[in-house]
């Protein structure tokens, strides 16, 4: 096989395409790095910083495991991705979470892995229920009610068909339709979640969490001296990735919520909302990808030394998702390109980095792990 | 387990799905009852469940008299069950003690105001340091008065003794005197030092310091090791603070004698023999005992702090008693690593492949035929920890006169390890597994690679893995 790699400063791809998703290696050297391509033979992975570079290294996803001394972990993520039908954050989410379950990255991450898996589908399930609340709270036309714990019992269950079918009917719609249809939008809204959910989604708690993750970034700033100028800078600049994201993200989340808020209008034009929930729920999904690992990678060093937040600091940078010029709405443009900017001026290359080609350096290995079981 | 403890088991990552307003919320509720008094017991075990997500939403904690009346001596708190004190350092269990004398002897009214004051004000308000000042000035003179009342004779100091359950609270309070009397300037120090701990002792940090143990002599002239007690426990590396000293002597700085280098190097070598005991009560059990990886980790820690605490007592030529005291609790750390990390590390390790179900695998090993059951999960999560404990301890194990018998375990138990994980691969050759069989085939197999990569590295280990993954497909 051959082993061609380019590198690359342009670091403002155009679409999330070309931008590409997060692989949550456990090998120190590949912590921060993209994989992108249509197909698996064309895949390229991007390793930014990588022999004390600058620049992002492109290289063929095949020649990974050769070019690289992997984790068993990180060899068996590689063999499950070659396997994904695509290369999106859900299918690279798949198969991590289907490797760290097998207990490679040690047991904590097995644990997280199993419960996120599980989680994933009691979430379609809150939503389902969920929507159906709203559903008859908003559109029974006979005032009828349904609570959430009678919708756990066969009696409740026969009470709910009984109202849905009407409320199908007023939609010129038979009961299944109605179901159905109630089913493929949960399915779909629970990826990201929903605001009044009695259960938070991940994602929607990812979303929570930027906002006051960049309020700490900034303060963190404060507490730095003058002669910290390069982690004053990189605070300064992870806060304001997480304002601006958490802002693009709320955004879509809001429209998400709003659908819901208006069952009838939105039933009513059902094609237009699947349609319109997919695409958001797809860009949302986008937009957060690599956030999970920056928030744990900060959470992992409150209360640590202050050298060691720095040098994570480093590795949040390194790690902080870019959104694409094509995927920004014009007016947030010109923010955008002044941290692109920023971002490639402050780039640091991975810490110990002799030391990882030659070997995997056990504690990063390990701290990454951490990071697999940590919960978010 | 506890009832309450068993009943909070599984609280843990609910707790992470509870929206964060309302975790919020609740964390302020919890904490309000908890100085309501009475059996704390179960809200301090639901609070310490919290804790986790705590660090991550970081609730503004409630602004308190007796949170202010601390500020002052924060950074030389620390956890024990010990009884024996230790120079410049305050065991956080005197607090409540020390806290309920300074209520009894201060006026309620007066408290109750300024309670209320503080409630809803944050920590920054400069507004806040000012009541705080109020505060260490109070509790400075109705402490200093209650200790000079308990000195008149050993029966009055008897009974503030037996009030205040143990002589090492006694002994607690009065450094929280010493430093409640002299609370302003370190405030003032430590507000103009960096956040802590200080890593870089820079020219900085070292001038000031030196200003405010001047400002401190001025109160008395004991009251620069106070000071340079507190400034010690603001140090990452607190053996630093000898080159200070030096630096601070040379300036002809008129705090610095010769005593205060005596007191840095007691409270060095007090301070490494005191987290010795602590992990040595931990380890005898207790509320809490470390697991293998974080015992390696606190003993390497502790391995530096000697080492530092050494270099420190040899520059300042404080003669060979405190040289033999680190001797002796460098030993007890080297018995330390050898009893709880390499005795009994091929029990944990290779016992635990074998005598759980994945020993059935093995030819001739034991309870053979028994294909059903994945290993277990406590066990294994041990024998991870301790493989990860062998390879942290190589790294200091020489330090501490144990160089050759941490690579010698490592290579013996390698060899072990792959061996059996072998064997168990050839086992699974050729045989007719049901769907639960091979799941628990995968997951025994996966353990034993994961051990074998933990001890050997990724290359042999995943060896095992491609020939076990290729006899669970034939």
């Amino acid at each position: 096989m051959t082993t061609s790699f380019a590198t690359s400063e342009k670091f403002w791809p155009l679409t999330f395409g070309e931008r590409g998703v997060l692989v949550p290696f456990t090998t120190p050297m590949l912590a921060a790095s993209r994989i992108r391509g249509p197909e698996i033979k064309k895949a390229e992975i991007l390793v930014p910083g990588l022999s004390g570079g600058k620049g992002t290294y492109i290289i063929p996803w095949k020649s990974v495991p050769e070019m690289f001394k992997l984790t068993v972990h990180d060899r068996a993520l590689h063999e499950s991705i070659c396997e994904a039908p695509d290369f999106s954050p859900r299918q690279i989410r798949i198969a991590a979470l289907g490797t760290a379950r097998l207990g490679l990255a040690g047991r904590d991450a097995c644990a997280a892995a199993r419960a996120h898996l599980q989680r994933d589908d009691s979430l379609q399930v809150t939503a389902r229920f969920f929507l159906t609340l709203r559903v008859v709270e908003r559109m029974a036309t006979d005032g009828a009610s349904l609570t959430l714990a009678e919708l756990t019992s066969v009696a409740g269950q026969q009470k709910a068909h009984k109202i849905l079918s009407s409320i199908a009917k007023t939609l010129g719609w038979d009961f299944d339709t109605l179901y159905d249809h109630l089913e493929v939008w949960s399915k779909t809204v629970a990826q990201i979640g929903l605001t009044e959910m009695p259960a938070e989604a991940p994602a929607r708690r990812l979303i929570n969490r930027l906002k006051p993750l960049g309020e700490h970034f900034a303060e963190w700033r404060k507490g730095e001296t003058e002669d910290q100028m390069d982690s004053s800078a990189d605070a300064q600049l992870a806060a304001d990735f997480c304002r601006e994201t958490w802002r693009l993200a709320t955004e879509y989340a809001t429209d998400i919520d709003l659908t819901v808020k208006q069952p009838a209008e939105s039933l009513r034009n059902w094609d237009g909302t699947i349609r319109s929930a997919e695409k958001v729920v797809h860009k949302l999904l986008w937009i957060l990808d690599g956030w999970e690992q920056v928030v744990k990678l900060w959470d992992q060093t409150a209360g640590r030394p202050r050298e060691e937040q720095r040098s994570a600091l480093r590795d949040v940078i390194r790690h902080l998702p870019i959104v694409p010029r094509d995927e920004l709405p014009a007016t947030s443009q010109d923010t955008w390109s002044g941290l692109v900017n920023s971002l490639r001026k402050q780039i640091k290359p991975v810490s110990g980095e002799g030391a990882a080609t030659i070997g995997i350096d056990f504690d990063h290995m390990l701290r990454l792990e951490k990071l697999k079981g940590a919960p978010l | 387990m506890t009832g309450a403890e068993e009943n909070l088991a599984d609280l843990e990552g609910k707790l992470f799905e509870i929206p964060e307003a309302k975790f919020v919320q609740l964390v302020g509720f919890l904490e309000k009852n908890l100085e309501r008094g009475g059996d704390t017991t179960p809200l301090r075990l639901l609070l310490a469940k919290m804790r986790p997500r705590m660090v991550q939403v970081r609730p503004p904690r409630r602004n308190t008299v007796k949170r202010q009346f601390c500020r002052p001596f924060e950074e030389l708190l620390y956890n024990t069950k010990s009884l024996v004190p230790v120079d410049g350092r305050i065991p956080r269990n005197a607090i409540d003690p020390i806290y309920k004398l300074f209520e009894e002897e201060s006026d309620k009214t007066d408290l109750g105001a300024m309670e209320l004051e503080l409630s809803g004000m944050s920590v920054d308000d400069p507004l806040c340091d000012a009541i705080g000042s109020k505060i260490w000035a109070e509790a400075a003179v109705n402490l200093r008065s209650v200790m000079v009342r308990s000195q008149r004779d050993s029966l009055s100091k008897r009974d503030l003794i037996d009030k205040l359950k143990g002589e090492h609270i006694y002994k607690a309070l009065g450094d929280v005197v010493d430093i409640l009397e002299i609370a302003d300037i370190v405030q003032s120090m430590r507000k103009q030092l960096p956040p802590r701990p200080i890593q870089t002792l820079s020219t900085g940090v070292i001038k000031i310091i030196g200003e405010h143990m001047d400002k401190a002599i001025r109160f008395a002239p004991k009251k620069a090791e106070t000071l340079l007690l507190v400034a010690m426990g603001c140090l990452e590396k607190p053996w630093e603070i000898m080159e200070a000293l030096e630096k601070l002597a040379l300036e002809q700085k008129k705090s610095i004698d010769p005593t205060l280098s005596a007191l840095a190097v007691r409270a060095l070598v007090t301070g490494a023999e005191q987290r010795l005991e602590t992990m040595r009560l931990d380890l005898e059990g207790g509320d809490y005992k470390p697991d293998s990886e974080t015992l390696a980790r606190q003993i390497a820690d502790l391995a530096k702090t000697m080492l530092g605490a050494k270099s420190a007592v040899q520059s300042s030529g404080q003669g060979k008693g405190l040289d033999r005291q680190l001797d002796r609790a460098r030993k007890s750390l080297r018995d330390m690593v050898t009893v709880n990390i390499l005795n009994g590390a091929d029990q944990s390790i290779v016992s635990n492949l074998l005598l759980s179900d994945a020993g059935a695998f093995v030819t001739g090993g034991a309870g053979i035929g028994s294909w059903d059951l994945p290993p277990d999960e406590q066990k294994l999560r041990e024998a991870e920890q301790r493989a990860v404990a062998l390879r942290l301890c190589a790294r200091y194990a020489e330090e501490l006169g144990l160089g050759g018998e941490a690579e010698e375990k490592l290579s013996v138990l390698q060899g072990q390890l792959t061996s059996l994980t072998t064997n168990m691969i050839e086992s699974m050759h050729g045989r007719f597994l049901s769907t639960k069989q091979r799941n628990s085939a995968e997951a025994n197999l996966y353990a034993s690679v994961r051990l074998v990569e933990l001890l050997a590295g990724p290359d042999v280990a995943n060896d095992l893995r491609l020939k076990g993954v290729e006899a669970l497909e034939a």
